[in-house]
């Protein structure tokens, strides 16, 4: 594989940054999250991890280190958050850089332990007998299950499943704005061949850029006073967004679904099950700003399947890294004749919080409860819907009557995680994943940017500018539940699956396109007929 | 409202000389418009008659480097230091003869008689036509100045805190990050001494500067001769500015700033005299020096150097006019907006006007002295000038003044009290008498103090003025600190407003500067 940069050239470029850019990051980040996170409080309980105090350590430190032992200290700090919200963005090249191996490994259950395997080879690898389908036993010399063991140790995901399936990602796909680059310079790969035999083949690792397509990823810094006011919607992990692209990259382009779809988010396939054929809606992810589009999109879809006489819908967000809060709650509408009731965000309040609420109009709602926590020891405050419960969530005018079955797995986060609650809550239909939760994010993300677009530099509150080409995203809204599950926090927590419906991935799931899951899944179906 | 007129010398961009022209001012201070002379008066000032200066009108000339609590003071000799210059600013402050023949009898000045020293010290400044200056150390109480515009604690008529001033250099670069946040934030400038000295290891301190984040547009460094031609590139691409005290860097070191590199790179530069232990009396001196330095620059740098032909002149004379108005002007608009350095509307009238010695107006401001000192106008306000000149400017509350053996008036407020006035008498008297009598000064002090408890923030404790150089080495712990009152030394005399024979003389009479120094008293002439 020749794609991309070789790792030690790509480390000669390590941007650096002066002492300035260091504490004016640290401060900055002590500020905001004193100031705005919303799961601050959360976390220090459920982690025993004190950011605030960390950062402030680090303070002190910050002129002796080097740049990589900067970054790497910075990006442990929020590691401990196990938040994919919440973290700094270093420079470039850094930021748009993914570093990746030639493969992907992914593992199944058999007799109830995992096996891992190589599931996809890029071209051009120049080993023979590396296929799809042969086993790992070791990385680097270390036996599998503890080589992913340490690397999900070291991921943010919110819980177990989630941090095993991103640790498991990270062993050969790193965005490297939201990881530590490679120690190593390549891995040896142990495997076993189908006439097992054991050989080892070292994969040396290159870097990608994938510039993101979040909204205000890529503009300059000086550019962010033009940001005025643009509404705050985004919930989503930048990483997985990153990760995905890299993986398209490297494994080929995804393949058009039978029904071919306008919006790079949707894929439409319809498949045999038994004697009859269900649709399969793929949703790769909510970073749809046009969410209008998407709901006008979905239905076409959800159409076509009625069309082609299936006979449901297997709605599959599996690996979704989030988008826009509103694309996400506003398509589950489509899937329903019940009236959807939206997530509801929830501020910390602090003065900066009041002063986002004070500035923005959109955001007004918030600020009676906020202003009356100072009073009343409050730790959050009032709680309401971004997506308008009117207009937005149920004002669409048409659903599907195919029953649908929602397909999950810990690597599905923030607005993927709200899609999932919302369609438990409302009860939508039913649930089914690979892991026991959703990736478990629960908050709308805003930027530096967003936050000095409402509070100007004069706010005792107002965080420092940053500079040297960091970035800083933040939670600054936690998401809780409605209806039955009124106040639970999505964070952390993230959206259960009925141990009935948890499907363990097989091998056949990972090679043969998820057949055993999707089969799975649709059996599902029949708890509900079409109407 | 006033009018001026006479060859207005404007240093806009485009370097316009009205030879017979008009600088109208509002009552707002700030320059209405200028104009030729043959032009009917804008509306707003029908009836008001241009007074005829006879003179050349500049801008008024922008001190950028200062430390004016130690200007009554002689050029200072160190016996021990004899032709040996030092390699950086650590250096000198160790000098058995720092204390007691610099920093102890400025601060103890500074200390028993604040009001006549500012007054003194500021006069020093005004009598070179110089209306802004930098460098007016800590005071306990806010002041208003009392004769020229201190761009230290300047608000420009608003409340706004333009720069950070430091003259101690932190060792680590985290120390300056503070500034660069408030630089950043806030928009402020911050004026920095950067690599005073010729030492190469003092590029540590341009380290810590990049790495502090306050190389950045609104930094003014002062000195910098230390730094390499890739490192004043960089402060020019950075879009700052660096203050050159030639003189005071011959004196301490024995070379000065690359002012080729300065010059290939496009750096902002700008002139600071410097203190009166090392330097020149007012920026008026220090365009002198540099006119010495611009033509053979080699000569000037420590270790000499042969002068690459075709380098020098280094600088047109319009250019190192700028280096005292619209340089200093503009790098204080980058935080403050248009105030100083320039004759043009909206900016400040603040100005001063020159006799004519030759018929280039650039080269007349080089050639010009103390004595060619005609008026000067501080926003619009007369503050300094020939009797006649401050007549008809309509000045009022004058105090007679003998600068260089010419009678001359001038109007001294009080730092605290912009209604209240000064006598140049009184203020002189005030100097002679704790000169003659340190011990009763400090006794004065005291019971001044004891009355408030001996908290110097009191409203009602005396005005106090604070030394900004460092400390002498061998000071004891405590002494001379902000709640420390200095114990009484003894006071050299006051050093006399212009640069006169005595000051010549001791030039010459040191070795430190290989003799480059010693053509300035034919600039005098």
């Amino acid at each position: 594989m020749s794609r991309g940069t070789a790792l030690p050239a790509f480390l000669r470029g390590y941007p650096h940054l002066t002492t300035f850019d260091r504490i004016n990051l640290v401060d900055a980040a002590v500020a905001v999250l004193e100031g705005s996170y919303a799961h601050l409080r959360q976390k220090r309980a459920r982690y025993g991890t004190d950011p605030v105090g960390r950062l402030s350590v680090l303070r002190a430190r910050a002129e002796l280190m080097n740049d990589r032992r900067f970054l790497e200290e910075v990006h442990a700090v929020f590691t401990d958050l196990r938040d994919l919200h919440t973290g700094v963005r270093p420079p470039e090249p850094l930021r748009s850089a993914v570093a990746v191996l030639p493969i992907l490994v992914e593992r199944y259950l058999r007799r109830g332990q995992p096996v891992y395997v190589v599931s996809k080879v890029a071209e051009g690898v120049d080993a023979p007998d590396l296929v799809a389908g042969v086993r790992v036993t070791h990385w680097n010399g270390v036996p599998i299950d503890d080589a992913v063991a340490r690397h999900a140790a070291r991921t943010r995901g919110a819980n177990e499943p989630a941090r095993i399936a991103r640790g498991l990602e990270s062993l050969t796909v790193r965005p490297l704005a939201e990881h530590q680059p490679p120690d190593e310079h390549w891995v040896d790969l142990t495997f076993l061949t189908p006439d097992r035999s054991s050989l080892t083949t070292r994969l040396p690792w290159r870097v990608l850029r994938k510039r993101s397509r979040l909204p205000g990823a890529g503009r300059a810094r000086t550019q962010t006073a033009a940001l005025a006011m643009a509404p705050v919607t985004l919930a989503v992990d930048p990483g997985g967004e990153a990760a995905q692209l890299a993986k398209r990259e490297l494994f080929g382009r995804r393949r058009d679904g039978t029904i071919p779809s306008t919006l790079p988010i949707f894929r439409a396939d319809t498949r045999r099950v038994g004697r009859t054929s269900v649709g399969h809606l793929r949703v790769w992810s909510f970073l749809q700003a046009d969410h209008e589009a998407a709901v006008r999109e979905c239905e076409r879809l959800l159409r076509a399947f009625e069309t082609k006489g299936c006979r449901g819908v297997l709605v599959d967000i599996r690996g979704n890294p989030g988008g826009v809060v509103l694309a996400a709650e506003r398509l589950l509408q489509l899937f329903t004749p019940n009236r959807i009731e939206p997530v509801r965000f929830a501020f910390t309040p602090t003065p900066l919080t009041e002063a986002f609420c004070t500035v923005d109009p959109a955001l007004h709602a918030w600020r009676s409860s906020i202003v009356g926590a100072a009073g009343s020891g409050e730790v959050y405050s009032q709680a309401f819907p971004i997506t308008d419960p009117d207009t937005q969530a149920n004002g669409h005018g048409w659903h599907t009557p195919l029953p649908a079955v929602l397909v999950v797995d810990p690597l599905c986060y923030s607005s993927a995680d709200l899609f999932a609650a919302g369609w438990v809550d409302n009860e939508v239909g039913p649930i089914v994943g690979t892991g026991a939760t959703t990736g478990a994010g629960g908050a709308n993300v805003w930027t530096d940017a967003d936050i000095h677009a409402r509070v100007g530099s004069d706010d005792p509150a107002c965080p420092p500018q940053l500079s040297g080409g960091l970035d800083l995203r933040v939670a600054v809204r936690r998401a809780v539940r409605v209806r039955a599950s009124a106040g639970i926090p999505i964070e952390d927590i993230g959206v259960a699956v009925p141990e009935d419906n948890i499907h363990g991935t097989s091998r056949r799931d990972l090679l043969e396109g998820n057949d055993d899951l999707l089969d799975f899944a649709a059996s599902h179906l029949a708890e509900r007929e079409p109407g | 409202m006033r009018a001026i007129r006479g060859t207005v010398v404007t240093m806009d961009d485009a370097a316009t000389v009205l030879a017979d022209g008009v600088v109208y001012i509002g009552d707002d201070g700030r320059i209405a418009t200028v104009q030729p002379s043959t032009d009917p008066a804008p509306a707003a000032f029908a009836g008001v008659t241009p007074v005829r200066t006879g003179g050349v009108i500049y801008p008024g000339l922008v001190d950028l480097h200062n430390h004016l609590p130690y200007n009554t003071i002689g050029l200072w000799k160190d016996k021990v230091r004899a032709a040996t210059p030092w390699l950086d600013h650590n250096q000198w402050t160790g000098a058995a003869s720092y204390g007691p023949e610099v920093a102890k009898p400025g601060a103890f000045l500074g200390w028993v008689s604040a009001p006549s020293l500012i007054a003194y010290v500021e006069m020093k400044a005004i009598v070179g036509g110089c209306t802004t200056v930098q460098g007016n150390g800590k005071v306990n109480h806010s002041v208003d100045g009392s004769l020229a515009r201190n761009i230290d604690t300047e608000r420009f008529g608003t409340k706004k805190d333009f720069f950070r001033v430091t003259t101690i250099v932190p060792d680590k670069a985290a120390d300056l990050v503070p500034t660069a946040q408030a630089m950043v934030t806030k928009g402020a400038g911050f004026i920095y001494h950067l690599c005073e000295g010729v030492d190469p290891k003092l590029v540590k301190e341009w380290t810590n500067a990049v790495e502090g984040g306050v190389v950045r547009r609104g930094f003014i460094a002062i000195h910098g001769t230390a730094l390499t031609a890739a490192q004043l590139a960089a402060l020019a691409a950075a879009d700052a500015s660096l203050v050159w005290s030639p003189f005071s860097n011959l004196w301490l070191y024995g070379g000065t700033v690359d002012i080729v590199a300065a010059k290939a790179a496009g750096l902002r530069l700008c002139l600071g005299s410097d203190w009166a232990p090392s330097g020149t009396k007012s920026v008026l001196g220090e365009l002198k020096v540099a006119s010495l330095a611009n033509v053979d620059p080699g000569a000037w740098r420590q270790p000499p150097v042969a002068t690459v032909a075709g380098t020098a002149p280094v600088f047109s004379d319009l250019e190192l006019c700028r280096m005292v108005t619209s340089n200093p002007g503009d790098a204080v608009a980058q935080v403050a907006g248009p105030q100083i350095g320039r004759l043009q509307p909206g900016w400040l009238g603040d100005v001063v006007v020159m006799g004519r010695r030759t018929a280039d107006p650039y080269r007349n401001l080089i050639r010009s002295t103390e004595r060619d000192v005609r008026l000067v106008l501080v926003g619009g306000e007369p503050r300094y000038g020939m009797a006649s000149l401050m007549k008809a400017t309509g000045a009022t509350n004058t105090t007679p003044i003998t600068v260089g053996g010419l009678a001359r008036q001038a109007v001294i407020r009080s730092p605290q009290n912009a209604a209240k006035f000064f006598s140049w008498t009184d203020v002189v008297g005030r100097l002679e008498a704790v000169r003659h009598d340190p011990a009763a000064a400090a006794r004065e002090l005291a019971l001044a103090l004891a009355s408030v408890g001996g908290d110097v923030s009191d409203p009602d404790a005396p005005l106090i003025l604070f030394g900004d150089m460092p400390r002498p080495r061998d000071d004891a712990p405590g002494s001379a600190g902000r709640n420390d009152p200095p114990l009484p030394v003894p006071i050299p005399a006051l050093q006399s407003l212009v640069h006169d024979t005595a000051w010549f003389d001791a030039v010459d009479d040191h070795t430190y500067h290989r003799g480059l120094l010693s053509g300035l008293r034919g600039m005098w002439a």
